[in-house]
């Protein structure tokens, strides 16, 4: 065990050089793609993963909704550990960034909750201003275990007060948080399926953008400056008035695959809506969606606008990144995101600025996912599902990695290995979406890699 | 939002117990943890501390499922005992319960027992921790910790001059300034725990993953020989407090003291240390000296601060104290816990500070979150936050400062540096309050008192505009007018 890697974990990581770690090799794949990483697994107890659970999983997707009362019905610890604590950001209602809690206690545990849940909704209505017209009630670990018939709940409160109250039995232990993301979607399909009868009319919904730092208006931006309409967002910056309508768009275009496929999928299969996946991080995969959205539209007017912004957008920013590249230049990152989609991105950006992935991992990333991945890295990464510490740890030495792109968890480990930090998590405050985004990654890649500290540190 | 909500916690001014157990165990001597219940918990509390210390924390999970939630969890824990003690090779593993583990009613005490016989060459000691997330928040899991630690220890009743030092949560370098202050007085101690390297380490050549600074088992097993037990916390009680244990069962004596914020809790302390063979120095008492000549720098700054103090109990017990002794009117006092005490433990301390604000009122609030302290903010006109970083949003909201002393700190550095202990620790949290006041007025009083008493001459006015206006009449001026 000396390289800190658990042989149930070995079929997780995928090694490309294939130097004999004893775990998944993928040598002498010339097309890079590694043959079945173990992926979409619960996580080995004992490991010290680097995932939350299923609650957060759903939490994270429909907290953005801004003017929703996120009612979390369990003990304290849940609502308080996500109590405003994403970048999420609003262009009306700020009710989304309360922690509503049942704040359940010893005799809740034995004699049911139920009755808390139905006077906490009660008292809402009663005292909330603005006046709730959405509620999310989260059940949490216990709920079920203690026998609280959330749903029931739920639907007598809708019938009392004539709005949405949409339970979303998220318990922490039943999946992973993919699970949790998949709760979320059917819960915008509940809320969204009785208004699916709307006339269709031209325009998009922005699907799995969370409006950190402002990525949502910023992609809503470049869409209309080409001539689409965008009909609703979700979740960033979404109202419960907008999201209703979003069964009128024509066409879905997903950010956050990992997160919002799903509910895409469901779309397509009940409202006849057809969906694109789209990522806008970095110029490569922002033009490619810029031209791929326009494509699915069908219309050539706006695929000219879309080559022409793209065009004229891309010419902007190429002399920061040749300004940059320079100084990035051979450097070796590693990344650790939540999705597959995101790493993707990041391994292209990469390549835009010279810089080799050479460790990359997801904590929910997809098979088909990993595929892509195995395909754009070259031979001395390694790739890794649901890594841990001491994995990361492990591999960072190893490959020797100068930069660390990953969440909050994960920065002190590399600060303590020496190793540069890039926050590409949901509580960041600047934007890294879009052109505008690729000049501020670029800019906290240099100023953390390059940064005068390392010199003494790693004297 | 609109009125207070009584079935609903709006925004939680607490955490859950399993916080307290996993914080507490970082300050024990090659110490793992791992949490029985769902996966997020342990990430969740990773993330808190992440942002709070600047420091890897590695927490595991039993990553219960749906199987082990309905057929019990004892194979998860056992497998993640496993992992952990090969991944980590620790001398000490911590399992807290969970809300999930407590619920379905596992028997964790029994499974660690299996664990041993299963595993009879592994040498690693298995501490039972029972912190269910409802029954009480991350101060009650804290010292729930601390109390299963000098259980399941066992202690060696040889008598020693030491001294225990129990502490509920305070910063790393808190934590290190009470061990000097200990070393400097001459004195043998344990302190349970001691998070001071472990949760702000340095920098060095290799990094470990498994923090090997902390309080040891060998050291804690010598706790039932002390001569007393100093433990910092006017809130724990015969089942909760790890002073009591030792004092019940090894017959150890116990003083419990406030936290050393402010003179008369450092005095107190001065004196107990003293009557344990603590010798005080030279250098001690100039630090008194130069506290008190800073008290009297600062105190008129200090009496304009209408103070919102918030967080775990023996925190706000210590800010109340130091914020009475310096002229600071607590407006409001403010925990999460329930503690049902704090109006009668701070009865005499408020009455001096509103005597001193010539009346005013002050504001005691158990088991509360900040929906109501936000209230209360405004309606007592506070001018001053004092806790963790969680009270941010009402400063922003009534831009009013707020000094981040206490965990969680997410919103800047150095939580793991905090100093409000001893006679340094006050007096930068009393120069914080201070310097909140001075600025308030730097900032504000020009505009401030312009408004207020700039009129334009009225013989300006009337070059412009007619007649200048007749001045009053003085009494004289009106005997003449009238004659």
């Amino acid at each position: 065990m000396s390289n800190g890697i658990l042989v149930e974990r070995r079929a997780s990581i995928v090694d490309k050089c294939g130097s004999g770690h004893g775990y998944g090799k993928g040598k002498g794949q010339g097309t890079g793609k590694n043959k079945g990483i173990c992926c979409e697994r619960e996580s080995v107890s004992g490991a010290v993963s680097q995932r939350a659970c299923v609650y957060c999983g759903a939490r994270v997707v429909l907290n953005p909704i801004t003017d929703a009362y996120h009612i979390v019905h369990g003990p304290i610890g849940c609502a308080s550990y996500t109590w405003d604590i994403r970048g999420s950001l609003s262009s009306g209602s700020s009710v989304y960034r309360n922690s509503f809690s049942t704040d359940l206690r010893e005799t809740d545990i034995v004699f049911g909750g139920a009755t808390k849940l139905t006077a906490a909704i009660d008292e809402l209505m009663a005292k909330a201003k603005p006046r709730p017209q959405l509620i999310f009630v989260y059940a949490t670990c216990i709920v079920g275990v203690i026998g609280d018939d959330v749903e029931a709940v739920c639907r007598e409160a809708e019938r009392t007060y004539g709005i949405r109250v949409i339970p979303v039995k998220a318990p922490g232990f039943s999946g992973t948080k993919s699970q949790g993301y998949k709760l979320a979607c059917e819960a915008i399909m509940a809320l969204i399926s009785p208004h699916k009868e709307q006339p269709r009319r031209f325009g998009v919904n922005i699907l799995g953008d969370y409006n950190l730092a402002g990525e949502m208006w910023i992609i809503k931006g470049y869409l209309e400056q080409i001539g689409i309409p965008v009909v609703a967002t979700i979740t960033g910056d979404a109202s419960l008035e907008k999201l209703i309508e979003a069964p009128a768009a024509s066409l879905n275009i997903v950010q956050c695959a990992g997160s919002a496929a799903y509910l895409a999928e469901r779309m397509q299969e009940e409202m006849g809506i057809p969906y694109i996946k789209v990522s806008f991080f970095g110029v490569e995969d922002t033009t490619t969606s810029l031209i791929n959205v326009a494509k699915a539209l069908g219309k050539p007017d706006i695929l000219g606008r879309a080559r022409y912004l793209a065009q004229m957008r891309t010419a902007e920013v190429m002399p920061t990144i040749e300004k940059y590249r320079s100084r990035l230049g051979g450097k070796r990152a590693a990344i650790f995101v939540g999705g597959g989609f995101k790493a993707i991105s990041l391994i292209r950006q990469f390549n835009e600025l010279g810089i080799s992935t050479v460790v990359v991992g997801t904590q929910t990333g997809k098979k088909d996912e990993y595929e892509v991945i195995g395909s754009l890295v070259d031979d001395n990464t390694v790739i890794l599902d649901d890594a841990n510490p001491a994995e990361l740890e492990h591999f960072m030495l190893e490959k020797k990695a100068d930069i660390l792109v990953g969440g909050v968890k994960e920065r002190p480990l590399a600060y303590k290995l020496g190793v540069a930090f890039c926050d590409h998590n949901h509580e960041r405050k600047h934007p890294l979406v879009g052109f505008e985004g690729i000049e501020n990654f670029i800019k906290e890649i240099d100023l953390s890699i390059n940064s005068p500290v390392w010199r003494y540190v790693r004297g | 939002m609109g009125a207070n909500l009584v079935n609903l916690n709006v925004n939680p001014c607490k955490m859950c117990m399993p916080m307290g157990a996993v914080n507490a165990l970082c300050g024990i001597k090659s110490c793992m943890s791992i949490l029985h219940g769902s996966q997020g918990c342990a990430t969740y509390m990773r993330r808190h501390m992440a942002t709070h210390y600047n420091e890897p924390v590695d927490i595991a999970s039993s990553s219960l499922t749906e199987e082990g939630t309905v057929f019990g969890g004892e194979a998860n824990l056992i497998k993640g005992l496993h992992n952990l003690i090969e991944l980590y090779h620790p001398e000490v593993i911590g399992v807290g319960t969970t809300c999930l583990a407590e619920t379905i009613g596992e028997d964790v005490g029994g499974i660690i027992e299996r664990f041993y016989e299963q595993n009879p060459a592994v040498d690693v000691k298995i501490l039972n921790i029972v912190t269910p997330g409802y029954g009480g928040t991350q101060n009650e899991g804290w010292f729930a910790t601390l109390r299963a630690i000098v259980e399941q220890v066992e202690q060696d009743r040889t008598p020693h001059g030491g001294v225990n030092i129990v502490t509920p949560m305070i910063s790393p370098a808190d934590t290190r300034w009470l061990k000097r202050l200990l070393t400097d007085m001459g004195l043998e101690y344990t302190l349970l725990p001691d998070i001071s390297e472990n949760l702000d380490g340095a920098t060095e050549k290799h990094y470990n993953k498994l923090k090997c600074e902390g309080t040891s088992l060998a050291q804690i097993a010598t706790m039932a020989g002390a001569r007393l037990t100093i433990e910092f916390s006017k809130f724990t009680d015969a089942h909760t407090s790890p002073a009591e244990y030792l004092c019940e069962h090894y017959g150890v004596a116990y003083e419990k003291l406030p936290l050393p914020v402010g003179i008369r809790a450092m005095d107190r302390l001065m004196e107990v240390l003293k009557g344990a063979g603590g010798v005080m120095t030279r250098e001690l008492e100039k630090e008194r000296g130069r506290y008190l000549d800073a008290m009297v720098d600062s105190h008129k700054y200090c009496a304009r601060a209408r103070a919102a103090i918030y967080g775990e109990p023996d925190f706000v017990t210590a800010v109340v104290r130091l914020c009475a002794e310096n002229g600071v009117l607590p407006a409001l006092v403010a925990t999460g816990s329930v503690t049902g005490k704090l109006k009668v433990l701070f009865a005499d301390e408020l009455e001096a500070c509103r005597e001193f604000a010539f009346g005013g009122e002050t504001v005691i609030l158990d088991d509360c979150d900040f929906s109501v302290i936000e209230r209360h903010c405004r309606e007592q006109g506070v001018n001053l936050l004092i806790g963790s970083s969680d009270g941010r949003r009402i400063a922003h909201k009534m831009n009013i400062p707020l000094i981040r002393c206490a965990f969680p700190i997410h919103d800047h550095v150095g939580g793991q540096r905090v100093r409000m202990l001893g006679f340094e620790g006050s007096l930068n949290l009393l120069d914080q309050s201070a310097n909140a006041m001075l600025s308030q007025v730097e900032t504000s009083f020009r505009t401030e008192l312009h408004q207020q008493f700039f009129v334009p001459s009225p013989w300006e006015a009337a070059r412009h505009s007619g007649p200048a206006p007749e001045p009053i009449a003085s009494e004289g001026e009106r005997r003449v007018g009238s004659a």
